[in-house]
């Protein structure tokens, strides 16, 4: 029991957090200091000589122990994925050992408070004036006006008063931290299960196989181009046909910005050549990518989180309201502070509707 | 370049010098001379600027964003914008002196740095021919403006605790705090959406939603800069003058990936396909 403790202890500790964010940001900033071998290249051994023999004019002896050490492809190495994940883990332990806390702070509604808090609360108010009903009748309405929920409980002496608004808000803090995680583990599932074909080569007319165990066959029907006045292309096209089973199932006009999606591939169109042997032929790229869909949902749910967690924060208010109609009022807000300080002194409209 | 979009970025710089010059009169307390005028000057400069870019966009039938030239007038309007949405918050226009030189920079790089044959507008190809690419830079350049203003209230954060003389003239450190923290928020939220948007542009361009390309590597290093920034504010209690080095910081980092990163890119060896 007591290293699995520790170890979450740790994972969710404030300090790590700080610390993992800094060394992410390193591991990112030391791959932008070595250029890095495609993947394509590391998987060919001729592809990776040449490539090393390139990289010898300028590193010199210092070539094969920056290979080994991973420097030519950092952010595939330990450098970058130790931080990575672990930024991952703490970020997810975090979110979770937030949940019970968040989901008592939003069912919370606390109406009695006890009068050293209205002492010591970080933002206070007093008003005075009027009878109890008016004050508590005034009150309400500005409170309600501005959104705020409120609960009253009546004693024979005092009123008390609780408000709050934007509590759901809470949410937002646990839908980013959610939402990064899901991102992350969106994004490393796909660089495992995703296949691209950089160089799809069409010849007008021949249908040919797209790989990758691809059912479907594609063939390019043509290429045209608009160009602006000045000779730089404006538009190119090019009619694509899906063949599945020999049959054509689908025919669409691919564009750049504009793929054909079929069976869970996409075909981008790059541009046109001179064919080898006359003619000309169609240059698409492939690819199979199932984790941009989640990925997106996760990314909008981080940024509706940071909406909820930077321009709604859960404010509370309690007033306590005198026999003589004495209002005494106290604030708490889990953000944006100085702004609850204002609101309580806007709370009681001016000019004053009670004297 | 038309007649018209010159002549208005032309009245844009005088407007911006006049406005840097009124600012720095308010802050000296001559509110009797020009210096009561400073926000009306700063808002027709950017009125100025938003006519330019408006007739420079219906001319090229996009939002301008092709090259330094187009994107540093883009960064201006962010940061003028930014500065005089926030100011009707601040209640003091102190801040003004130490944000708008930040314009003026921009705005002198843009006019008198960058030679004339690099500002004619140039058609979009078909790759950049996006709804989701004219967002991203749309965006971006809030998101930096945003980033800007937070740095120059960082430096009056910084200003106001070693030169006495500014006491009482500008807001105090806690104040200058939570508006640093509202600019910084801004921005934030704006480069999470400026990077989601290029995402999914680069996912319909090229078929790979990230690409390791060296500008989105210093985008998401900027980001992780100022989460930072977020986190030591909220978890460990950072206030002051530290979170100031921070935002100064990361809007080194914002121009840095702007003006300085391409030579970087060269040196190293790496490649970009980014387009400016
Ligand atoms: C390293 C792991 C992380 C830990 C342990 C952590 C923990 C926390 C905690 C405890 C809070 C304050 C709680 C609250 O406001 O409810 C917080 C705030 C926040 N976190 Fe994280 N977090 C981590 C990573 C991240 C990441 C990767 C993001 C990326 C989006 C992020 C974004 C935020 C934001 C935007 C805030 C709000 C700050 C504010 O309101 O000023 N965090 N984090």
């Amino acid at each position: 029991m007591r290293i699995p403790t520790t170890l979450w202890n740790w994972l969710t500790s404030i300090r790590l957090a700080v610390i993992l964010l800094i060394a992410f940001g390193l591991a990112l900033f030391l791959g932008l200091l070595f250029p890095s071998m495609a993947p394509e290249v590391a998987a060919n051994a001729v592809e990776r000589g040449h490539w090393l023999a390139t990289a010898r004019a300028r590193y010199g002896p210092l070539t094969n122990a920056l290979f080994t050490l991973g420097l030519f492809d950092v952010y595939h190495s330990a450098w970058f994925r130790v931080p990575l994940v672990l930024l991952i883990l703490s970020t997810a332990a975090a979110a979770f050992n937030r949940v019970r806390p968040t989901w008592r702070a939003i069912n919370l509604t606390q109406v009695w408070m006890p009068d050293s808090f209205f002492d010591r609360a970080p933002d206070r108010e007093l008003i005075r004036g009027g009878s109890r009903a008016q004050a508590l009748n005034v009150l309400r309405a500005s409170l309600v006006r501005r959104r705020y929920r409120v609960v009253v409980e009546e004693e024979p002496e005092i009123i008390h008063l609780y408000a709050d608004r934007y509590r759901f808000a809470r949410l937002g803090s646990l839908a980013t931290h959610a939402g990064i995680v899901l991102l992350l583990v969106a994004v490393l599932i796909g660089g495992t299960i995703s296949w691209r074909e950089q160089h799809l080569v069409l010849v007008p007319g021949q249908a040919r196989a797209v790989g990758h165990g691809v059912s479907f066959q594609v063939r390019a029907e043509g290429f045209e181009m608009d160009r602006y006045p000045n000779g730089s292309p404006r538009d190119y096209r090019s009619d694509v046909t899906v063949l599945d089973g020999g049959q054509p199932v689908l025919r669409r006009t691919v564009r750049p910005n504009e793929p054909l999606q079929y069976g869970g591939v996409n075909l981008y169109l790059l541009h046109a050549e001179p064919g080898p042997r006359g003619g000309y032929q169609v240059i698409f790229s492939a690819a199979h990518d199932p984790s941009f869909g989640p990925a997106v949902a996760a990314a909008v749910l981080v940024l509706l989180g940071l909406v909820l967690s930077f321009y709604f924060p859960h404010q509370r208010v309690w007033a306590r309201i005198e026999p003589d109609g004495t209002i005494r009022l106290a604030g708490k807000s889990n953000r944006n502070r100085i702004d609850l300080g204002e609101e309580l002194k806007n709370l009681w409209p001016s000019p004053n509707p009670i004297l | 370049m038309a007649i018209a979009e010159s002549n208005l970025i032309t009245l844009t710089y005088i407007f911006l010098t006049a406005a840097v010059a009124s600012y720095s009169l308010r802050l000296e307390g001559r509110v009797e001379t020009l210096g009561r005028w400073a926000t009306w000057i700063a808002r027709v400069a950017l009125a100025a600027l938003t006519a330019a870019l408006v007739i420079r966009g219906v001319e090229a039938g996009h939002v301008p964003f092709v090259g330094p030239y187009e994107f540093s007038l883009l960064f201006m309007w962010g940061i003028l914008a930014v500065y005089l949405w926030m100011e009707r918050g601040f209640g003091t226009q102190a801040a003004g002196l130490f944000i708008l030189p930040i314009a003026f920079a921009i705005g002198t790089y843009a006019v008198a740095v960058i030679p004339d044959a690099a500002k004619t507008s140039q058609p979009l190809s078909p790759a950049l021919q996006s709804p989701w690419l004219q967002i991203h830079v749309s965006a971006s350049a809030v998101a930096y403006g945003a980033f800007a203003v937070a740095a120059g209230l960082g430096v009056m954060l910084l200003a106001s605790e070693v030169l006495p003389g500014l006491a009482g003239r500008v807001p105090s450190s806690a104040q200058i705090d939570r508006f640093m923290w509202r600019a910084v928020a801004l921005g934030f939220f704006l480069l999470s959406s400026v990077q989601l948007t290029g995402a999914i542009w680069a996912q319909y361009a090229w078929g790979s939603y990230w690409n390791w390309d060296p500008k989105e590597i210093w985008a998401l290093l900027t980001w992780t800069l100022y989460l930072v920034y977020f986190h030591g504010r909220a978890l460990r209690g950072w206030r002051g003058h530290r979170l100031a080095v921070l935002a100064i910081v990361g809007f080194g980092l914002v121009v840095f990936g702007f003006y300085g990163l391409g030579q970087l890119v060269r040196l190293v060896g790496l490649e970009s396909m980014h387009v400016y």
